[in-house]
């Protein structure tokens, strides 16, 4: 593992696509393009997110989530037993079909955009998750680099549609045994390959409390009659417990923000984290990526044993946050945290779903940089002798 | 020919409301006591339609309550409630990290509360201050937060803005009705490791179905006893309870209106509403 | 045009001597339930539920959601329509479209209430993912509207805001 300086900038995942990446997507969707030429496109594509990131300054670099559709659907691709079904599919199979519309309505998107990852025989891996993304990022540069992953409760919620699932898997929970297997094998061929940081992404998490228990995305494709959200959130600590069982050797990290795929703040979730405090403080990772540049966030969490990866910036703003503003929202920060303890993030991903990047090329690069000059400001203020930070065996919650 | 329905009126900010009266009213249909709902836009109408005869029960909250009672010289008579309804209390919070950590330190400073005519995050509140010596305008300021006027702060009623303003720090201490502050820290609306409760009411009572006088005792009987008929253990009944906020249905009592009256008189609410 | 007025006026040969003036359509409208209506149109039946339901589920669509739903397909069926005609390939087509009441509690005769029960507006969102120009797609859209018997009803009376997004 590499080295990271104090405060190190990061960020959780996704990037905007070039014009000629999403073309190659839809043509890839629709067998219209060969592996090799998709593979050419979307390499161009990493490479220039990564010189976006490596321009700005950041420390621990992601490839743009570029191969993928969105954070989570591209899975289907690579495991065995899954299926992509577009929603516009799944409205003609599902019973709860105004649920669903909810949920299209909550996104702006329209049905036939989004593929949903659906399990349709037994899971299996086919093909490595996210591994040949980390070894390609590997080869063109020496920064720390950070993988980011669906997580097993998300996978399996969305994984999971009842009128088509049960003809493999009893309950969602026997299908979670295979997720839980599959994440496993992902997590150690990544640990074992060199990888830096390991995030799962889990933002149903917030889903469960702050709509009590009523879903508002398809990534819940589970629509069941309304579910108890502590019963849920147990079995989501359990799961990834499960899956960061004995990794070490990297760090770990749950992403769990609000839901960052409109521009329409009405339609996003609102709430402190504070109900999930509970939970949080039992997940065996190092860090939690949250966001807390949005003013639906609430106030600051105050979770002892873990790092911070500290939202900064609002992915979905035009606006670029002022350098003086992050510091001081790591200042604040630092009143509950050490700052060996505090990453600084965008709220979530710039293009979560291909198709609905969050803002423009320029702004989201603008946003980066803004964060590397805060991170630049508070080095200065709070450097000591001790420069080189943080290997794996160091780090707090190690589980 | 059967009995005429009974009119009962109910006041509804939302068409969803209508929803469970339209139960409800299903409800009374099977139980032999016809009855039929009329809905109005606010309170005072309601209380107009009630005194003039339009219906014969007006699902009131405590407010319309103290005004059918003035309106009436006392002539109304409190026949059902919710198990919900009775003792409830309001709390004043502050900030923790604020300094304000009794009554005494609210002086020059803002109080947040719901809509003009919210009993429980206006009225009350403003009371109990007054009562421990605290004037709004010579003592402290009031930033009111006037949603949905009219409906007495049914839903609501700026009581979550009230909040927000004060965890913004925009002002100093707001006042939640009880249920309101236990549910909002369950959803992450209201964090408690950085609110305080400061002060509370004493118990008063809230919503009641009344009736004048001259309802015939008979007839009130054949209501309320298809009323308590309805039961939470019931899986028939639950989901209407449940969209009502009750477990159960009670005999309506008039012991927790008076701090209400005494509100409403010393803030002079009804002169200033013009009736 | 006026040849095809004089061809089907008023020929022997035509069984109804139809001419533009009766080209209007008409449904037959039965009660089935306490909360149901059934439309006989031509060969089709279909059956409409409440007025403007505020339920989670009814078995039967609303009289306003089978306004929208006009709409829509009307909107979906112009603009492919308009694309066979460009000879443009369109992968995916479709239609979200929500409507306002100017104020539903005087749909439920609320006393006090102001406004009326109508629809106030109806907004709405044109999805369309075709291998062709923006431009040439945006111009489809608007011969789509311009042709809609639908749209054009409704605009006179409704504000209607409709929005054309293309998909990559």
């Amino acid at each position: 593992m590499k080295p990271l300086p104090l405060f190190p900038v990061s960020t959780v995942g996704s990037w905007p696509r070039p014009q000629e990446l999403l073309r190659a997507l839809r043509r890839k969707q629709q067998g219209q393009v060969t592996a090799e030429e998709f593979s050419r496109i979307a390499d161009a594509a990493v490479l220039e997110a990564l010189r976006c990131q490596e321009s700005a300054g950041i420390d621990l670099v992601t490839d743009g989530e570029q191969r993928r559709d969105n954070f989570y659907s591209f899975v289907a691709e690579k495991l065995d037993g899954v299926r992509l079904m577009s929603l516009a599919e799944m409205l003609d199979v599902v019973e709860d079909k105004a649920g669903f519309e909810r949920i299209l309505q909550t996104l702006d998107v329209p049905a036939f955009s989004i593929q949903n990852p659906t399990c349709v025989g037994r899971i299996s891996l086919r093909e490595p998750l996210a591994l040949d993304e980390y070894c390609f990022l590997r080869q063109h540069t020496n920064r720390p680099i950070k993988v980011p992953l669906p997580g097993p409760y998300l996978l399996t919620r969305a994984m999971w549609v009842k009128e088509v699932s049960r003809a493999v898997y009893p309950s969602k929970e026997d299908l979670a045994e295979d997720v839980v297997a599959v994440l496993r094998q992902e997590a150690f061929a990544l640990r074992d390959a060199g990888v830096d940081f390991i995030q799962f992404d889990e933002p149903v998490l917030t889903e469960l409390v702050f709509t009590q228990g009523q879903t508002r995305t398809f990534m819940c494709a589970a629509l069941a009659a309304r579910k108890d959200p502590a019963e849920e959130l147990e079995f989501a600590v359990a799961l990834i417990n499960r899956v960061v069982a004995g990794l070490d050797g990297v760090r770990t990290g749950l992403h769990i923000c609000r839901g960052n795929w409109s521009q329409r703040e009405e339609t996003l979730l609102s709430g402190s984290y504070h109900p999930l405090l509970p939970y949080l403080a039992r997940i065996n990772v190092q860090q939690l990526v949250l966001e807390y540049a949005t003013p639906r966030a609430g106030e600051l969490l105050p979770v002892t044993g873990k790092e911070l990866g500290l939202g900064v910036v609002n992915p979905r703003t035009a606006d670029v946050e002022a350098v003086e503003g992050i510091v001081e929202r790591v200042r604040e920060a630092l009143r509950l945290l050490p700052p060996e303890n505090i990453f600084l993030n965008p709220d979530c991903g710039f293009g979560t779903f291909s198709r609905r990047p969050m803002n423009s090329l320029e702004i989201a690069t603008k946003k980066l940089e803004a964060m590397v000059e805060a991170a630049t400001v508070l080095r200065r203020e709070f450097q000591d002798t001790s420069t080189v930070r943080r290997v794996a065996g160091a780090l707090p919650g190690n589980g | 020919m059967g009995k005429p329905p009974i009119l009962v009126g109910a006041v509804i900010y939302d068409p969803k409301v209508a929803l469970i009266w339209e139960t409800i009213k299903n409800f009374f249909e099977a139980h032999e006591c016809p009855m039929d709902y009329v809905f109005y836009s606010n309170y005072r109408l309601q209380v107009d339609a009630l005194l003039a005869g339009h219906i014969h029960i007006a699902w009131n909250s405590p407010l319309a309550w103290v005004d059918a009672q003035r309106r009436s010289s006392g002539h109304c008579r409190a026949i059902a409630m919710r198990d919900t309804d009775r003792d409830r209390v309001t709390h004043i919070l502050a900030r923790k990290e604020s300094g304000v950590r009794q009554l005494a330190d609210l002086r020059g400073k803002t109080v947040a509360t719901g809509a003009i005519d919210s009993p429980q995050a206006t009225l009350l509140p403003l009371h109990l201050l007054r009562k421990q010596g605290l004037t709004q305008g010579r003592d402290f300021t009031v930033r009111r937060f006037d949603v949905l006027v009219g409906k007495h702060g049914d839903h609501i009623g700026g009581e979550r803005e009230a909040l927000e303003s004060l965890r913004k720090a925009e002002s100093d201490a707001c006042a939640v009705l009880d249920l309101n502050w236990a549910t909002w820290q369950a959803d992450g609306t209201a964090d408690p490791n950085r609110l305080a409760v400061l002060v509370t009411t004493a118990p008063y009572d809230h919503c009641n179905f009344t009736v004048l006088d001259r309802f015939p005792p008979e007839e009130e009987r054949r209501w309320t006893r298809a009323l308590f008929e309805m039961r939470y253990d019931n899986p028939a009944h639950r989901e209407m309870m449940d969209m009502e906020g009750l477990k159960a249905w009670l005999p309506g009592r008039t012991t927790g209106y008076a701090a209400l009256t005494e509100a409403a008189a010393q803030q002079r609410f009804f002169e200033e509403e013009g009736a | 045009m006026l040849f095809f007025q004089v061809r089907f006026c008023g020929l022997p040969s035509s069984p109804r001597g139809m001419c533009m003036t009766d080209y209007t359509w008409t449904v037959r409208v039965e009660r089935v339930g306490e909360q149901e209506a059934k439309v006989f149109s031509r060969n089709h039946v279909f059956v409409v539920g409440e007025q403007a339901s505020f339920r989670e589920t009814d078995p039967h669509p609303s009289a306003v959601e089978y306004l929208l739903g006009a709409l829509g397909g009307d909107l979906l069926r112009g603009f492919q329509i308009q694309a066979a005609r460009q000879r443009v390939a369109v992968d995916a087509l479709e239609v979200m479209l929500s409507g306002r009441l100017n104020n539903p509690l005087s749909h439920l005769g609320v006393v006090g209430e102001a406004g009326h029960p109508g629809l106030e507006s109806i907004q709405g969102t044109f999805y369309v993912s075709a291998d062709a120009d923006r431009s040439a797609l945006e111009e489809m859209w608007r011969a789509a509207l311009e042709r809609s018997p639908l749209f054009n009803t409704l605009r006179r009376s409704v504000e209607l805001s409709l929005e054309l997004r293309v998909m990559l």
